[in-house]
């Protein structure tokens, strides 16, 4: 199978099952007790607007047009109003859907290099007390209760310490100055993201790190490595051309798996650093029971999810030239 | 027949032992059971600090004397919370709930995993890749994230819906293994055989393959025991756990949402450090069980 | 010329439950140009000494004792560098498995290339490039295939190009292990004849590791059968295909014959699979127990080299 080909068919299959995400939704919100008008409008709403709202989403239809109209204003981006901002939902998204990604894909991407790389050393010093060592603190990080490590860092960084900022992801004052350049205000945006980063990676790291150290070893057992060795490759060659991207494939693998739970951590980041992303948002609105723009922040963390996946079967298809053919 | 029987237990007997003595040699699954039994000793001694006095019960219990959260003391050993519950005595309680929580969950996702797993790899076919593509999509959801919206949509939950909650978000890893061992198992002529003589495929199903699959079930258990706490730990640090019963995830919410994450270590410290090394241990005897059922893991016993 | 002198060589596996010796007092010599075949069921360790060789055996495995002399320097002795440098440069070795010799994420032409590059950096990727599509020509694979992965080649396209691979370099020494054992008949018949003919070609010395003595009667000058981790019978391919003396060898050709149904199956003592284990007696005959010519005192005193021609000997006190 040659790689368009391989995307289009898992485009295809992605598209499917983000229609049948979007369908369970629906289900949901009509399932659920209650009505489901008083959940997409704002009781507050004058009922001139109210009632707006209501033909707009064709809530006032049969139910199998309230699904057609549903599936529309998705494609169309109308997700209605959002009870907490008064504003439309789609606005508050577009906000706070970049601020997700950067965060997202910068700390899978670390601690998915990183993990491969010191997994790579570890598994060259097998054997060793590093390596002991090495193992339990990765065991630890990987089970670290994230929402704590959070609190953690805020309160050992940005209190004892010093130097980091509290919350969110901008300083006000800084982005008020007309004076300050883009060069500034990407530094400060960097480093307001570096604690959220840094309780993500290490979240993540640990078991990237030990899936790459057990899949280097049983890399270094196969015969190409003996080839290799035989060929009169020193040992740093054979671990950095043979095995090592051999045995990062697994990694990439369990990238894919663990996207879902990547998010869930990447949520409760955003809460506990109060940085304006699209999953704090969602635990916002659900909190406050604002159903539009839950559902919308829904949606659209799912899609952040489905692409990744997406990204990381074509670069798994990249990686090993037996998937690509 | 009753001799074969008995030889039969003799052999899983004896590699049971075998199997426990591979695992004892393994320093993490030895630290996990360690970590274990101190935390399944913390869950029974739950129920003392109520018996002492009613002041020491987690949830409505209050020292009298108390205004607001104070540090450790004599009659507060862990200090107190700024309603002023005992602090030990919610810890304790933690550790139930949290045995409570990610035992079941994990049996019942492994119960719903195995079953679906061997369905699947034993119906084959349409059954199989239909049943396999509905667990690719449950594994692409986060988990949590569906939780806190059902939550919101169907009001509060107790804990025995979050305990199915997880349960059946945390299945499709498991039938994933199951199913593949399922395959392997389905061409051994002893399945042949089973057939030819006459059995049902119920029959096969859980006479011949669940005993063969189950040592891998149990061990996946272990590993859903662990993102089963850390589900229930999340949603209870959010405000959506059972508001009848306390967990750590709740007293952590308490101490952030009290703003006292900065003056009282003492209260934000322990049920970090509870939920952090349970789901540890359990995570650390998975991890010591898989290289006992996982030949290959095994430290080389070379060839000649 | 002797080319290869091998001295009393001891290798021994550390396992969880004691050490186990795999190859026991093992000497021989090779000339230059000359084919050696070492004969043997799987587990003998003949293996072990095509690995030992070239000092690529698992860490558990320990060289107790012995010389490997290449043109007069004891390999044993090399430095890492010095054995990297005579890694595939001057001995090269085909692999077992084809299958699995070659890297799955990198095109066939690459690690070719690289064998090549790496004792001689001074060549250019393109100069290289042409030296393989000589090569792919001498082992019949057609050039417009060199960049191709490995899991494009068929079995038998795979095991040419590790030949290819092997003479790269233009060594003085080729080690063949079960060069041909995962093939099916005809492409076995195709690999042996290449190895035949390269040999020929370059004069190249070749140690054919095999447990079919037929396929090294084909292909080698002198034959060398080992038993349990020690030679039982050595000498020229036609002393010991036609005239063995040994009774595992003779066990060994009768099982071999019967298969083409020359010869029926004489005597119902197979050799098992055997494993050099540590509870064997030092010193005494390992194939005892399932020898038909076996006397008493077979079970207390040492088997003597018996020498039958000037070139022919084998491990067995009743040899004549």
């Amino acid at each position: 199978m040659s790689l368009q080909k391989l995307i289009i068919r898992r485009s295809l299959e992605i598209l499917v099952i983000f229609f049948v995400i979007l369908s369970g939704l629906f289900l949901l919100f009509h399932l659920a007790p209650g009505d489901p008008v008083s959940r997409m409008v704002d009781p507050t709403m004058t009922p001139e607007d109210a009632e707006l709202l209501v033909s707009q989403l064709g809530l006032d239809q049969p139910l199998w047009l309230q699904y057609v109209y549903y599936v529309k204003n998705f494609f169309t981006g109308n997700f209605g109003v959002s009870f907490h901002y008064g504003r439309p939902v789609v606005e508050v998204i577009g906000e706070r859907l970049p601020n997700t990604i950067l965060l997202f894909t910068s700390s899978v991407i670390l601690s998915a290099l990183a993990g491969i790389f010191w997994g790579k050393m570890v598994a060259w010093h097998k054997g060793k007390p590093v390596d002991t060592w090495v193992t339990i603190i990765s065991l630890v990080c990987h089970t670290l209760f994230l929402p704590w490590i959070a609190l953690l860092f805020i309160w050992i960084f940005a209190y004892k310490i010093g130097g980091f900022p509290l919350n969110g992801m901008i300083s006000p004052e800084l982005w008020m100055d007309p004076d300050s350049g883009i060069f500034l205000k990407t530094l400060d945006i960097m480093h307001h993201m570096l604690l959220p980063l840094l309780t993500l990676f290490i979240i993540h790291v640990g078991s990237y790190l030990l899936i790459m150290r057990s899949s280097m070893l049983e890399t270094l057992s196969e015969d190409y490595i003996l080839t290799a060795r035989a060929k009169g490759l020193n040992e740093k060659q054979i671990r950095n051309r043979h095995a090592g991207p051999n045995a990062s494939l697994p990694v990439v693998t369990s990238v894919g798996l663990s996207l879902a739970f990547s998010i869930n951590g990447g949520a409760l980041t955003e809460t506990v650093f109060t940085w304006p992303g699209i999953g704090r948002e969602l635990i916002f609105a659900v909190s406050n029971n604002d159903y539009p723009l839950a559902l919308a922040s829904f949606l659209f963390i799912s899609i952040v999810v489905l692409i990744a996946n997406l990204v990381v079967d074509v670069l798994y298809a990249f990686l090993d030239p037996r998937i690509r053919y | 027949m009753s001799k074969e029987t008995r030889s039969q237990k003799s052999y899983t007997w004896q590699r049971f032992l075998e199997g426990w003595s591979l695992f004892y040699e393994n320093l993490v699954g030895r630290i996990g059971l360690i970590l274990l039994l101190v935390f399944g000793l913390m869950a029974v001694c739950s129920y003392i600090p109520p018996l002492i006095d009613p002041m020491y019960h987690p949830m409505t219990g209050v020292d009298p004397d108390v205004f607001r959260s104070t540090p450790p003391s004599a009659a507060h050993w862990l200090g107190t919370d700024n309603i002023g519950r005992d602090l030990l005595s919610q810890l304790l309680t933690g550790a139930r709930i949290a045995f409570l929580v990610g035992i079941s969950a994990a049996f019942m996702s492994i119960v719903f995993g195995t079953l679906i797993g061997m369905i699947a790899g034993y119906a084959g076919r349409l059954t199989d890749s239909l049943l396999m593509r509905f667990a690719d999509m449950i594994m692409v959801m986060p988990s949590l994230l569906v939780v806190l919206l059902l939550s919101s949509l169907f009001g509060q939950l107790n804990i025995w819906i979050i305990v199915l909650l997880i349960a059946l978000f945390r299945w499709p890893g498991i039938s994933r293994v199951i199913r593949a061992q399922t395959l392997s198992l389905k061409e051994r002529p002893f399945i042949d055989t089973a057939r030819v003589a006459g059995a049902s495929n119920l029959r096969i199903i859980f006479r011949h393959i669940l005993p063969n699959v189950l040592p891998m079930a149990l061990l996946y258990m272990t590993f859903r025991v662990t993102s089963a706490i850390i589900v229930e730990a999340a949603l209870a640090f959010l405000g959506f756990g059972d508001p009848n019963t306390v967990s750590w995830g709740m007293m952590l919410q308490w101490v952030w949402k009290t703003g006292h994450m900065f003056q009282a270590p003492y209260w934000l410290l322990p049920p970090g450090i509870c939920i952090s090394l349970i789901t540890l241990a359990f995570y650390m005897i998975g991890r010591a069980m898989e290289e006992v059922l996982d030949p290959r893991l095994r430290k080389e016993e070379q060839k000649v | 010329m002797t080319l290869l002198q091998v001295n009393n060589l001891s290798i021994a596996y550390q396992t969880r439950t004691g050490t186990a010796l795999a190859v026991d007092d093992v000497s021989f010599a090779l000339d230059k140009g000359k084919s050696l075949g070492i004969v043997g069921e799987s587990g003998c360790g003949k293996t072990t000494i095509g690995m030992g060789l070239l000092r690529l055996l698992p860490d558990n495995a320990l060289i107790k004792q012995g010389a490997v002399l290449f043109k007069g320097s004891d390999i044993l002795e090399f430095s890492t560098a010095a054995l990297q440098d005579l890694r595939w440069k001057k001995i090269s070795m085909i692999f077992q498995a084809a299958m699995n010799a070659w890297n799955p994420v990198q095109r066939v032409g690459d690690q070719i290339i690289e064998a090549i590059r790496i004792h001689d950096p001074g060549i250019s990727r393109d100069k290289a490039k042409l030296e393989v599509e000589k090569l792919y020509e001498m082992v019949d694979i057609p050039t417009n295939r060199i960049f191709d992965y490995p899991h494009e080649y068929s079995g038998g396209m795979k095991q040419r190009a590790i030949i290819a691979m092997a003479l790269s370099c233009r060594p003085d020494l080729i080690i063949a292990d079960e060069p041909s054992t995962a093939l099916d008949v005809i492409v076995q018949d195709q690999i042996i004849k290449k190895i035949k003919a390269i040999q020929k070609k370059f004069n190249i010395a070749i140690i054919f590791i095999s447990h079919d003595i037929g396929v090294v009667a084909d292909v080698c000058h002198d034959i060398m059968v080992m038993y349990k981790g020690r030679i039982v019978e050595t000498g020229k391919r036609e002393e010991v295909f036609v005239e063995p003396v040994h009774p595992y060898t003779k066990s060994l050709l009768s099982s071999y014959l019967t298969l083409d149904g020359v010869l029926e199956f004489q005597n119902e003592s197979a050799p098992k699979s055997c494993l050099t284990s540590t509870d064997q007696a030092p010193g005494t005959c390992g194939f005892l127990p399932n020898c038909p010519q076996a006397e008493p005192s077979c079970a207390s005193e040492a088997p003597q080299w018996q020498a039958i021609s000037e070139t022919h000997k084998a491990l067995c006190r009743f040899c004549k």
